[in-house]
């Protein structure tokens, strides 16, 4: 399980990103049985160490998905 | 005169009524009671006013922690490289829908592949989002 990261000091309200990553795979790892890969994407707040979204890309036979999902924490002071 | 003067005497005898400081000294004392009422009812609006802001600020807090980003996968490609291997490229787009944050991090982890990143980022200087994309 490998992974790699993209660090802000700061990011504000329509801020806008785009990220080009890549994705290396053997054919077997994705045909066969019990094939799967899939990469998940972590969008963290290391100040206050809290998660605040995920996606997924789910690397299938012939494509693939994404998968928005959203964490709903709700803070108390 | 002397009759007015006994009447008042009289009617206000400084020994029954006071002197004139006594009843100077009474009406500052009102006077400032007066005023104190005032400036507590004032101070408690005040109060209520900043318990109010207060709990705005703490809203709108709460609002700027929650933040959402609106995702999309730009693009994506695949590209065979020799027999037995196949590479993936994907661009996500991300834009921060409200508040802001400080030191924040994008982890991606895979699960079965080897990931790169290929360049990009998150731009808070719209002038860098375009470059990044070709864009003048």
């Amino acid at each position: 399980m490998g992974g790699v990261s993209i660090q802000e000091a700061r990011i504000t309200k329509n801020s806008m990103g785009r990220i080009k990553f890549k994705s290396e795979m053997e054919r077997t790892q994705l045909f066969g049985d019990g094939a799967k890969v899939f990469l998940q994407l972590e969008f963290v707040d290391d100040a206050n160490n809290k998660l605040l979204q995920t996606a997924q890309i789910n690397i299938i036979q012939g494509g693939y998905q994404f998968v928005q999902n959203e964490i709903v924490e709700i803070l108390t002071i | 005169m002397i009759l007015i003067s006994n009447s008042f005497s009289w009617c206000l005898s400084a020994v029954i009524w006071g002197t004139v400081s006594d009843w100077v000294m009474i009406v500052v004392t009102f006077a400032t009671l007066l005023y104190l009422r005032k400036t507590l009812t004032s101070q408690l609006h005040v109060q209520k006013l900043q318990l109010k802001a207060t709990m705005i600020e703490n809203s709108r807090f709460l609002a700027d922690q929650d933040l959402r980003f609106d995702l999309q996968l730009v693009d994506s490609s695949f590209h065979s490289l020799g027999e037995n291997k196949i590479i993936h490229i994907f661009i996500i787009g991300s834009t921060l829908k409200n508040g802001n944050c400080k030191n924040f991090q994008l982890k991606i982890t895979a699960e079965n592949t080897e990931i790169s990143i290929d360049g990009g980022g998150i731009y808070t200087r719209s002038k860098d989002y375009q470059e990044f994309n070709g864009e003048n």
